[in-house]
């Protein structure tokens, strides 16, 4: 058997841990920032983040936790402060740090800034006191990690051109592992729509079970940005719920009378009648009002669609969604196909990338 | 292809099938059968509204059943409405494991259904009584000008008013001085302004005192109003009359139309007028224990959207089940209680039920929960349209009341009441 390097082991952990405490898990989301140089926008990668959790409550409300993993001995006070900065930029109420061992003066600093602590011993303590060490799910697992990891991304060797295609490919990578995270939540509805109806003129050039991999993240983030958008009403007017979605999608009241304007204007020039909304729009609020009705339901999509892809499209899980959620629901299940088959009918994409899904 | 739009196709599809759910589908009805699918198709989806999916097929079956679709033509409607979206059908080794529901909740999904319509390539005659019922749904229309406008030869008139007939969606007057007129009973159920105002300006007719009558107690049974002016006020659409079967054999019980729903609104207010019409049931025919105080009994229902039922109703889907109102439940401790689908639709429903009842009622007294069982008793409805198909082949029409009606309706036509 193949020796798990230890800073990949902990993450696996790291997200067994999230996971079991309700969290969608993605690992090593990537920060960068954007920046004009010579006259281009160059994108400038910044770190990374091992462990991500996100959780959404009963109705709605984003909650964020972070995870750092380090195997060796470097400093370990230096790097809560660099997570405690990641926290804030996320808006994450809790940090977590794992390390083999940790100095004390780190334990006194990192309870004042949120962060627990996870030496090698206390974290298979807890693991064991929490009842999560016999978890098994392809989630956790380092052969599936290894899949997944060479299922992302384009190998292009060096020295070849890409081609356009996979140069439209690498975008949508490259917006899903950097711009997601950064921009305004609301943009990432519209992008996400975009992007996979791109996807959608190109995806048979490439290899199907990468598509797959690639289409079921994009829906893992959909269904994220959606629920967001779900919160937002949920926080703000129920009651009025179209004011209150039209106001989020196109960024607040006087955002949204700009954009009308200049749609007014680009009719006129076109003599044609273009309107801000996209044609697909009406659709997307059934969706994000059946989300917010069921909302004690919907806010675990994002969890369900990473178990479809570990378990049973990745890997072939004997396991049923009842033997895995301790809660299982049905209506979260069906409004997580809901997503997925939105997104199918407005990108025009096939809806038998998402058969594993939809046949559950 | 019918030149209206195809939210009111919609519309007309599902009025089309209302009439005729009890018709058997042979004979001319053979030229309508793509309207009559999507017919049961908006009848049913309307029903589903607001649900996230349903696994107890066999309640659903049940549920169509009393909706007027047939066992053989279940899977054919939730195929159209699996190809329009509205919803998905997860199957299982064993047959149908699933339904779930995506029927749109903030606009109407009426237009979807037409565009459907449209899509199946419906028959030249079909477009044609499609355009014809949407006309006299409005206003009535003379003969020889419904001929012209729509293109009818004699023989497709001759084909669309006897459906229309059976269906009690379409008739044919003949006036004093000869010439024909075209109308629709649904023109009054959505038009109800025009039978209010004349009810106003003509208090000491007899069709508007009863009008008066019913208004004061919406749900009476007909039993207590029962004469020849009714079942023709029936027939013509000014009263509604849907049936409740049950316990003590079926029950007709009269309402007036309503002013201030939509024609896109049609379901819910059928579904209120099955909850009043339920309870009346329950106050006055019921074989044990009576309701004694309805609006309390909605009113409950309405804040905590549950009631508890009696053990022996356990294998029995009761009335609002097959309306879609609820569900039957198991309790913890051995009980069955009913609980109230929360959806905009039902809980719309629901409070106008209560308005209605409210009329007449002002008691709030505490809720006797041995009396609600008999709300969820099982039970059978028939909505207006098809009570009406039904009255029509019981009731032969007399000259003196027939006459009556009609005037009525020829004069809402010609716009004469003010």
């Amino acid at each position: 058997m193949t020796e798990i390097p230890l800073d990949i082991s902990y993450k696996l952990r790291l997200r067994r841990l999230f996971w079991s405490m309700g969290y969608f898990s993605p690992l090593e989301v990537k920060l960068a920032a954007y920046a004009f140089k010579f006259g281009e926008q160059k994108r400038y990668d910044i770190s990374d983040i091992d462990v991500m959790g996100i959780r959404f409550e009963k109705d709605l409300q984003q909650n964020i936790i972070i995870g750092d993993c380090k195997s060796g001995s470097e400093s370990s006070i230096n790097r809560i402060f660099w997570l405690k900065g990641v926290m804030d930029f996320f808006e994450a109420a809790r940090g977590y740090f794992v390390q083999p061992t940790i100095s004390d003066h780190t334990k006194q600093v990192a309870s004042k800034l949120n962060i627990n602590l996870l030496t090698a011993d206390n974290f298979a303590l807890i693991e064991n006191e929490m009842g999560i060490g016999a978890l098994k799910l392809f989630l956790f697992d380092i052969e599936t990690y290894k899949r997944a990891e060479s299922l992302w991304g384009l190998d292009i060797k060096k020295g070849d051109k890409p081609t356009n295609n996979q140069l439209a490919l690498k975008e949508i990578y490259s917006y899903l592992d950097y711009t997601f995270w950064i921009v305004e939540d609301y943009r990432n509805i519209f992008t996400i729509i975009d992007r996979a109806t791109d996807l959608q003129r190109f995806y048979q050039e490439f290899q199907e079970e990468k598509i797959k991999f690639l289409l079921y993240n994009v829906v893992i983030m959909l269904s994220i940005s959606l629920l967001q958008m779900g919160g937002f009403i949920l926080s703000t007017d129920r009651k009025n719920f179209v004011y209150q979605a039209r106001e989020y999608m196109f960024g607040g009241m006087i955002e949204l009378r700009e954009r009308e304007l200049l749609f007014r204007k680009i009719s006129e020039l076109v003599k044609q009648k273009l309107t801000v909304e996209p044609t697909y729009y009406n659709e997307l609020l059934e969706l994000v009002n059946r989300l917010v009705k069921f909302a004690i339901y919907s806010k675990d999509i994002p969890r369900y669609l990473e178990i479809v892809l570990y378990e049973y499209v990745l890997n072939d899980s004997q396991l049923t969604f009842d033997n895995i959620f301790k809660d299982y629901s049905v209506d979260t299940l069906k409004l997580t196909k809901d997503i997925a088959v939105f997104l199918c009918n407005v990108s025009g994409i096939d809806r038998k990338f998402f058969d594993k899904l939809l046949t559950l | 292809m019918a030149d209206i739009e195809e939210y009111k196709i919609g519309i007309r599809c599902q009025d089309v099938q209302h009439g005729l759910r009890d018709v058997q589908a042979s004979g001319p009805l053979i030229d309508l059968q793509n309207t009559l699918l999507i017919g049961k198709c908006a009848t049913l989806s309307m029903h589903l509204k607001g649900l996230n999916y349903v696994e107890d097929i066999r309640a659903l079956k049940y549920m169509a059943g009393e909706l007027g679709i047939t066992s053989f033509e279940f899977e054919p409607v939730l195929s159209e409405l699996q190809t329009i979206d509205f919803i998905r059908i997860v199957k299982s080794e064993h047959g149908i494991k699933r339904i779930e529901i995506t029927v749109p909740e903030l606009r109407d999904g009426y237009e979807d259904l037409g565009r459907r319509w449209g899509d199946l390539k419906p028959t030249e005659i079909e477009n044609k009584a499609i355009n014809l019922i949407d006309c006299v749904s409005t206003i009535p229309v003379s003969l020889a000008k419904a001929k012209t406008t729509f293109r009818l030869t004699d023989k497709e008139i001759d084909i669309i008013s006897e459906i229309g007939k059976q269906g009690t969606f379409l008739d044919i007057y003949t006036m004093p001085d000869g010439s024909e007129i075209l109308y629709s009973p649904i023109a009054v159920d959505e038009n109800p302004e025009k039978i209010y105002a004349f009810v106003k300006g003509h208090q000491d007719n007899a069709v508007a005192k009863l009008f008066t009558k019913i208004q004061s107690y919406q749900g009476i049974p007909e039993d207590e109003v029962g004469d020849d002016i009714v079942k023709e006020a029936i027939l013509s659409g000014v009263l509604l009359s849907p049936t409740v079967t049950s316990s003590s054999g079926p029950k007709r019980f009269i309402f007036t139309p309503v002013i201030g729903f939509t024609e896109e609104e049609k379901i819910i207010l059928d579904k209120s007028r099955a909850i009043l019409a339920c309870v009346r049931y329950g106050q006055k025919f019921a074989s044990g224990t009576k309701i004694k105080w309805p609006r309390a009994l909605l009113q409950s229902l309405l804040l905590k959207k549950r009631l508890t039922a009696h053990p022996e109703l356990k294998d029995q889907y009761g009335l609002l089940v097959t309306k879609g109102l609820g569900r039957i439940e198991e309790t913890t401790t051995g009980f069955f209680s009913f609980t109230l689908n929360d959806t905009k639709e039902n809980m719309k429903a629901l409070s106008f039920a209560i308005q209605m009842l409210e009329i007449g009622e002002t008691q709030l007294p505490i809720v006797d929960e041995d009396k609600r069982q008999i709300l969820i008793q099982n039970g059978s409805y028939r909505d207006p349209a098809s009570s009406r198909t039904k009255y029509s082949r019981e009731l032969k029409r007399t000259k003196t009341t027939n006459d009556e009606i009609i005037k009525i309706i020829s004069q809402i036509g010609r716009g004469s009441i003010k």
